[in-house]
């Protein structure tokens, strides 16, 4: 492999390693990382470096604490970077991000609605209404005479969705007990802490075929990155591809939204991050946004448990880590924007 | 431009007028007070009445409760609406009066945040009780001239304190004194058997709905009741409600878990809290009904009773369902007492 | 090639073409002419199937546009929109490769990427092969347009106002260009509105005027003042040089 195409391949083993070194990382002060590394040295040969309690404990925690959060964390953040990426190319406008269509304002509605009624699951309530949003955006946006619905015309309807949702959350808290409010409030800061193998479960057959279907289409976002009216300069109807397109980027959000909360702006940064590293070939950015979105949201996640004891919610981070390495990309790297 | 500058200077005097007028409404409320009743409520603020309150509005829950234990249940003319909505608050409160269970009483308040300041006033009322969180409708009460008295029961001190204050306001200071002479006999027992404890015990409080990695701090009520129960919360930070880690949890292993009304199999049925020594002595305790738990009432010493005897179970001379009916008797009479643990 | 009949089209009530009647030979370079807002955009966008034909038809080879689908479609019919506005900096040989999206469903093929080398090369444009597209000139970008559909290589290319951004070495580079494609097998149409370069380039030119085709009457040469100032409104003196007719604008008040 020559050293042009190395930029555009480097990254892929990274995935193994940072999931490697998160599960020897963790909040719990009496063993160490190296203790972690030991164990997993008495799991494979047999060297008793602990008792048997001791060994369960930790395999306990590294296998139903860290590994699930782990997994999580690495599916929401590929999830939201390539669906930000893949919008970025259909609205042909690199501010946009995942929750433009009104998902996650949906979402964090159909969230609080379940917790204030509780006999509702919060989880199940927010992809739907997540999805009910994006259905409402385009319905608003859609026009019977034009045979292209107009984006411009998309985003402002995913504005008032948004605000819709918006008002209705807002109503809701309204109304709310202090421990509701709290439980709302909660859960829409980001809750990746809450993970358990029961999310992992129900999370992993959208995002996968969110991210296969993106990746099918990955050659197909640069025509879309042109434009509506040059894809049909070439005899190619952009519609239907848009559909699908949005299909699988709400697929990919609701999703991570449902399982963890909103984490605000990775899907609009992440995807500059990683044009800024390979180009804006689609081929080459969606993998890329998948592994290095994923890698990345766990890169953050590592850093909030091992700072502090109690738990922040990661959307804080992201915004934390994110904007500065963000602006250091920016100021080094020459960008072409026209 | 000239016009601006004359639009500017009379919102200006607008502004300053509004400011003063507030000031002076506070002050002439205060002026006719000298010789009435008065107490420092939470915001020491001089709150006062010029004869025991009759007409009473109580927009925080754990004050209408003081009220109805120090026997003037029958003043109230006004609850916050959570009582008719939440399904706990509505059967107990149904019990304990006539006139909620027949919906009969005026709720002038929509949750924390909201409350109908104009059906309020309406009622007529000689004192509202408010919590600490509704800033806007207390300036904007006093500024009516209407008594407010504001709550917050943040620990165990304030509880009695507050119930105190609520007495003299509504002229039961007799009554309050008794509850309170009791609640510390009660007490002083519980300090007497955890003083024959070995070692103190530790305990790690969850929050409802599921929350199970949320919980209190030091400083919070929580805190004070597991200390009044004889035990230290295991939570060292003083924030407020902090989440942790399911490592951590793991880590420091309580030796108890409390949960408030919620079903203790959502601890069992965790896989990675198989290994908790609390888990496995089957400790994980339940705080229901609800009701009769109410940190933010003096009913903090039944929940500091049951937790005692819980955790402690070996010596025990009375079965806990006894000395919580003891308590209750003493707060709400028997027949209530007995009702309101069903 | 295209037959159009009886082309009728409205805005809301404004009538914007009015019984268009118009033919155009296969394999040969035709120009339609006309002032802004006789209509000219409006038959571009009828044509390239932008927008739904309601009164009279528009055929291709006999066969209406909307019996074409899908990759029939794209073999048939490629063209040239007037503004395209790149966000991303995607190398020009990316650009150029999407013209085979008709073809290539998720990823490009081979003989996709040697189309593209060839099309530069027609073009001589292969220098900025892997150039950001975003850095190129006005005129080097209408080129990689075009690269692009030549890769696509549509029996029918429609183009409207391709010279309107070129400087004058990319107009008539650009225009001498399409002339050998019409010889390539390919059906170029255009519309424009500078007459000089028509005449200059094309094989066959068309006039609107105010919302209809207008002809010159029969034994008048199209580069006639009179004839021209029906469509253009404004006096025109002809020229001749070596052996084609020119026209300037009449400048007696200077």
């Amino acid at each position: 492999m020559n050293m042009e195409k190395l930029k555009y391949y480097w990254f892929y083993p990274l995935p193994f390693l940072m999931i490697f070194i998160s599960l020897l990382i963790g909040p719990t002060q009496s063993l160490s990382a190296w203790d972690y590394v030991l164990w997993g040295v008495q799991a494979v040969f047999g060297t008793p470096y602990f008792d048997a309690e001791q060994f369960r404990l930790m395999q306990n925690i590294l296998v139903n604490v860290r590994l699930p959060r782990i997994l999580l964390t690495f599916m929401v953040g590929a999830a939201l970077a390539t669906a930000g990426n893949g919008l970025q190319a259909l609205f042909r406008n690199p501010l946009v991000d995942s929750y433009v269509l009104g998902i996650s304002s949906g979402a964090a509605f159909g969230a609080a609605l379940a917790l204030s009624l509780s006999w509702l699951s919060p989880n199940l309530s927010a992809f739907v209404f997540g999805v009910c949003a994006v259905a409402l955006t385009y319905l608003f946006a859609h026009q019977k005479h034009e045979s292209q619905t107009s984006l411009v015309m998309v985003i402002l309807s995913g504005m008032i969705v948004s605000g819709l949702f918006l008002a209705g959350l807002t109503i809701i808290q309204y109304l709310s007990d202090p421990f509701k409010l709290q439980a709302i409030v909660q859960w829409t800061m980001g809750n990746l802490h809450q993970a358990t193998w029961q999310k992992v479960q129900y999370a992993v057959l959208p995002i996968c075929i969110g991210l296969a279907g993106l990746f099918a289409m990955r050659w197909r976002l640069n025509l879309m990155a042109l434009g509506a009216e040059e894809a049909q300069a070439v005899g190619v109807n952009p519609r239907w591809e848009q559909l699908i397109l949005i299909a699988l980027v709400t697929v990919c959000t609701s999703t991570s939204v449902a399982a963890a909360g909103i984490i605000s702006l990775y899907g609009l940064f992440m995807p500059h991050i990683v044009r800024m590293l390979v180009g804006p070939d689609h081929r080459y950015s969606i993998p890329a946004n998948m592994i290095l979105g994923g890698s990345f949201l766990l890169m953050i996640d590592n850093f909030s448990r091992v700072l502090l004891t109690f738990e922040i919610p990661i959307g804080i981070f992201t915004m934390l880590l994110g904007a500065p390495f963000f602006l250091l990309l920016m100021k080094t790297q020459r960008t072409h924007w026209a | 431009m000239p016009k601006m500058r004359l639009l500017v200077s009379i919102l200006t005097l607008f502004i300053l007028y509004g400011c003063s007028s507030s000031e002076q409404n506070r002050k002439t409320q205060e002026n006719l007070t000298t010789h009435s009743i008065c107490v420092f409520d939470s915001t020491n603020t001089k709150v006062c009445v010029a004869e025991p309150a009759q007409r009473i509005v109580s927009l925080f829950e754990s004050g209408l409760d003081g009220l109805y234990m120090l026997g003037q249940g029958h003043k109230v003319i006004g609850i916050p609406a959570e009582v008719y909505i939440q399904p706990l608050l509505f059967n107990a409160y149904s019990k304990i009066d006539q006139r909620i269970a027949n919906k009969q009483l005026a709720t002038p308040s929509q949750g924390a945040n909201a409350t109908n300041i104009e059906s309020l006033v309406l009622l007529k009322p000689d004192l509202v009780i408010v919590g600490s969180g509704q800033t806007q409708t207390i300036e904007l009460l006093r500024q009516f001239g209407i008594a407010v008295y504001v709550m917050e029961s943040g620990t165990y001190e304030q509880v009695k304190e507050e119930l105190s204050e609520i007495a003299v306001l509504s002229g039961a200071q007799k009554r309050a004194q008794e509850i309170l002479n009791f609640s510390d006999e009660i007490v002083a027992e519980v300090a007497a058997k955890t003083a024959r404890q070995p070692n103190k015990q530790s305990i790690y409080y969850a929050w409802s709905g599921g929350r199970i990695f949320s919980t209190s701090g030091r400083e919070s009520i929580t805190n004070d009741f597991i200390e009044l129960a004889g035990a230290y919360n295991i939570v060292q930070t003083n924030a407020n409600q902090p989440n942790v880690n399911p490592e951590t949890l793991i880590e420091w292993n309580p030796d108890n878990i409390v949960l408030w009304n919620t079903n203790p199999k959502l601890i069992y049925e965790r896989k990675e809290l198989q290994g908790l020594s609390a888990v496995q002595n089957r400790k994980v305790f339940n705080l229901s009904p609800a009701f009769i738990y109410n940190p933010h009432t003096i009913k903090i010493i039944i929940t500091a009773i049951y937790l005692n005897h819980s955790i402690y179970p070996e010596q025990s001379d009375l079965p806990v369902s006894a000395l919580q009916q003891r308590i209750l008797t003493k707060l709400y009479g028997e027949q209530l007492a007995k009702a309101l643990v069903q | 090639m295209i037959q159009i009949d009886q082309l009728n089209y409205a805005y809301g009530h404004k009538q914007v073409l009015k019984n268009i009647h118009l033919d155009f030979p296969e394999n040969q370079f035709s120009v339609i002419l006309g002032r802004n807002g006789c209509g000219k955009s409006t038959l571009f966008k009828l044509m390239a199937g932008l927008e739904p034909v309601k009164e009279g038809l528009i055929r291709y080879s006999g066969k209406p546009l909307s019996d074409f689908k899908g990759k029939d479609r794209a073999a048939l019919l490629g063209f040239l929109p007037q503004f395209h506005k790149t966000v991303f900096p995607f190398l020009v040989k990316d650009v150029v490769i999407t013209g085979r999206a008709a073809f290539s469903r998720f990823r490009p093929s081979k003989s996709d990427w040697e189309r593209v080398d060839q099309a530069l090369l027609d073009l001589d444009i292969e220098h900025l092969r892997d150039r950001p597209y975003t850095e190129l000139s006005g005129g080097e970008r209408q080129l990689v347009m075009i690269a692009r559909i030549l890769v696509q290589a549509p029996k029918v290319i429609l183009l409207d106002e391709p010279t309107n951004h070129l400087d004058v070495y990319y107009q008539s580079y650009l225009m001498k260009k399409l002339r050998q494609l019409s010889r390539q097998n390919f059906t170029v149409i255009a519309i424009m509105h500078d007459p000089n370069l028509a005449f200059l380039f094309a094989d066959h030119l068309f006039f609107m005027r105010q919302h209809e085709v207008v002809k010159p009457e029969s034994k008048t040469r199209i580069t006639d003042p009179k004839f021209l100032k029906s469509v253009y409104d404004v006096e025109f003196h002809e020229a001749m040089i070596q052996d084609k007719t020119i026209v300037i604008p009449d400048h007696s008040w200077l």
